[in-house]
């Protein structure tokens, strides 16, 4: 026989209409008040027990261990650590998600699918400034994903990328440096600021070799390399490799940024301007060189 | 003028002078006219006027020389962002500056002082260099393992050789305490004065009676060897370098190793 909660739960399911916050209350003692005690049970120490610092309201601070070292001040460093501040982290998206979104409408694959588009779901919270350098994708689900969408993230493995190009799809990752990720991600709030477009920064050293192997699709990889890659990928995972340049939205699935790009269409140095609808293209040929270089 | 126009605005804040003024621009020495005034009627909505120009999205006054001068090159650039170009910010301000751009090239030129393909060079050059240290290392493992079980046995046997000898000690020296004792009795302690003195002579003894051995044996074998000289062995004998010390007079000495 089920618990008294259980029977409790399935007797509110039977009559409600629909279960919502405003039908529902928590357990009895899942929620306790912050007020003071007062009055007869709640009296004379009003909940500040006896004597001591508690009841005279003088607290140890959080950590303090009566005077010796606490533990958080015993270790200067961690060797687990050391660089961490040089690290970027990235904010998963697995590709039961990804396909979720898509199935949801929440995610158009008509258009080249970007951490622009990725952030426009408002389902991700990708920090720049916490040392974060975007998207990454996981393996979970790639046996189900069924989409065929142009894909660009900041970081896939072998297995996810198979599983698009398995469906016709593409797959790039590319490095957005903080000032470019942040235009990247919100960039009505950007073009709000009235400055111009900027160029996208190189990787630095240390993640130069990720993005320039073919294997992991990356942006400033040789396309023939990467085509080559390709086919090697389907036939390790055993699947034949679609024909991209028969399909319909050859054009769409085709579409690459240039490294220095940020947006799709607009080059770095343009302004923007959302309320008159303007794009100005600067005419200074030393910021034209700059902007170009 | 600009003071005016400043204390206008103070005083509007306060709620002093037309608290719920909306219009653009308007400067407050200005007679208001028929439609002004209809228009503040209209505005019930008591709010401020920077608060209502936020909210209906409406420009302030457009900047003046002094306000221009001011305000920050980014405040002005946001300005622009906003409200396009009613605002009257001149478009040059929108790109870097001449000291802006020299300061993000320099930026660029300090975080990032390799070109993609030298960046891709130097990471493969790390990439290969990590490989070689390995293959050595790897390398001197094998060899060091081939002596490996070499290097076993050495110490094994040192072992066993020290366990020997200290045995053997151990045995001489117990012989010899057991012959002092025969002689002296089995009530004195090896300790004693005495006893050390026995044990003194007795390694003593033994030591001479062993150099006898030794001359006794060396002796046999000089005999051996003469013998052998006269009655000639199926095998030949060498031709000697060295004396004999007994001097027995032969010239003809073998050259057999002497132990």
């Amino acid at each position: 026989m089920a618990s008294q909660g259980t029977e409790k739960a399935l007797a509110l399911l039977r009559r409600l209409p629909r279960v919502s916050l405003g039908n529902l209350k928590p357990n009895p003692g899942a929620v306790k008040s912050a007020r003071r005690g007062r009055g007869i049970y709640g009296g004379k120490t009003h909940g500040a027990g006896s004597k001591g610092s508690g009841q005279r309201q003088n607290f140890m601070r959080l950590g303090f261990e009566t005077g010796n070292t606490p533990f958080y001040l015993r270790f200067p460093y961690q060797n687990y650590y050391k660089g961490h501040h040089m690290r970027l982290s990235y904010a998963p998206l697995c590709m039961g998600k990804l396909q979720r979104m898509i199935d949801t409408s929440r995610l158009r694959t008509d258009v080249p699918v970007d951490i622009t588009q990725l952030s426009a779901t408002q389902l991700f919270s990708i920090n720049p400034m916490e040392k974060m350098g975007g998207i990454m994708l996981k393996d979970e689900g790639i046996d189900h994903f069924q989409a065929t969408l142009n894909l660009e993230v900041q970081w896939a493995t072998e297995a996810v990328i198979a599983s698009v190009e398995r469906n016709g799809g593409t797959i790039t990752v590319a490095y957005y440096d903080p000032i470019s990720l942040q235009a990247a991600l919100n960039p009505m709030a950007f073009f709000k600021r009235g400055v111009a477009i900027p160029r996208r920064m190189l990787p630095p050293q240390n993640l130069i070799d990720y993005y320039s192997d073919p294997k992991n699709r990356g942006y400033l990889a040789d396309p023939t390399e990467v085509a080559r890659e390709r086919f090697v990928l389907a036939q390790k995972y055993g699947y034949e490799l679609p024909d991209i340049r028969s399909s319909p939205n050859q054009e769409m699935l085709l579409e690459r940024k240039d490294p220095r790009q940020i947006f799709y269409g607009l080059q770095p140095g343009w302004v923007v301007n959302l309320e008159d609808k303007v794009i100005l293209k600067p005419t200074d040929p030393e910021l034209l060189e700059h902007y170009a270089s | 003028m600009a003071l005016y126009r400043w204390l206008g605005r103070r005083w509007t804040a306060l709620g002093l002078a037309r608290p719920y003024c909306q219009s653009v621009n308007a400067g407050i020495d200005e007679t208001p006219e028929e439609e002004d005034l209809i228009e503040q009627k209209r505005n019930k909505s008591r709010l401020r006027a920077h608060h209502y120009n936020s909210i209906h999205h409406q420009l302030p006054e457009n900047l003046s020389e002094d306000e221009e001068f001011a305000m920050s090159l980014r405040a002005q650039r946001k300005r622009y962002g906003e409200f396009g170009a009613a605002s009257g910010i001149n478009l040059a301000k929108l790109w870097p500056s001449k000291e802006e751009l020299e300061l993000e090239k320099e930026w660029e030129k300090v975080a990032r002082p390799h070109s993609v393909q030298e960046m891709i060079s130097i990471a493969k050059k790390a990439k290969e260099d990590e490989e070689r240290a390995i293959q050595k290392r790897q390398e001197e493992l094998m060899q060091k393992v081939a002596k490996l079980e070499g290097w076993k046995k050495e110490v094994r046997d040192r072992i066993m050789k020290q366990e020997l000898e200290a045995q053997i000690a151990k045995e001489k020296k117990e012989k010899l305490i057991e012959e002092v004792r025969q002689i002296l009795g089995f009530q004195i302690d090896p300790k004693d004065e005495r006893f050390k003195e026995a044990l003194l002579q007795k390694e003593k003894e033994e030591k001479k009676a062993k150099k006898e051995a030794k001359k006794l044996a060396r002796q046999k074998r000089m005999i051996e060897r003469l013998r052998q000289e006269t009655y000639p062995s199926p095998t030949p004998v060498k031709d000697a370098s060295g004396q004999s010390e007994t001097g027995e007079g032969s010239s003809i000495s073998p050259g057999s190793p002497i132990v």
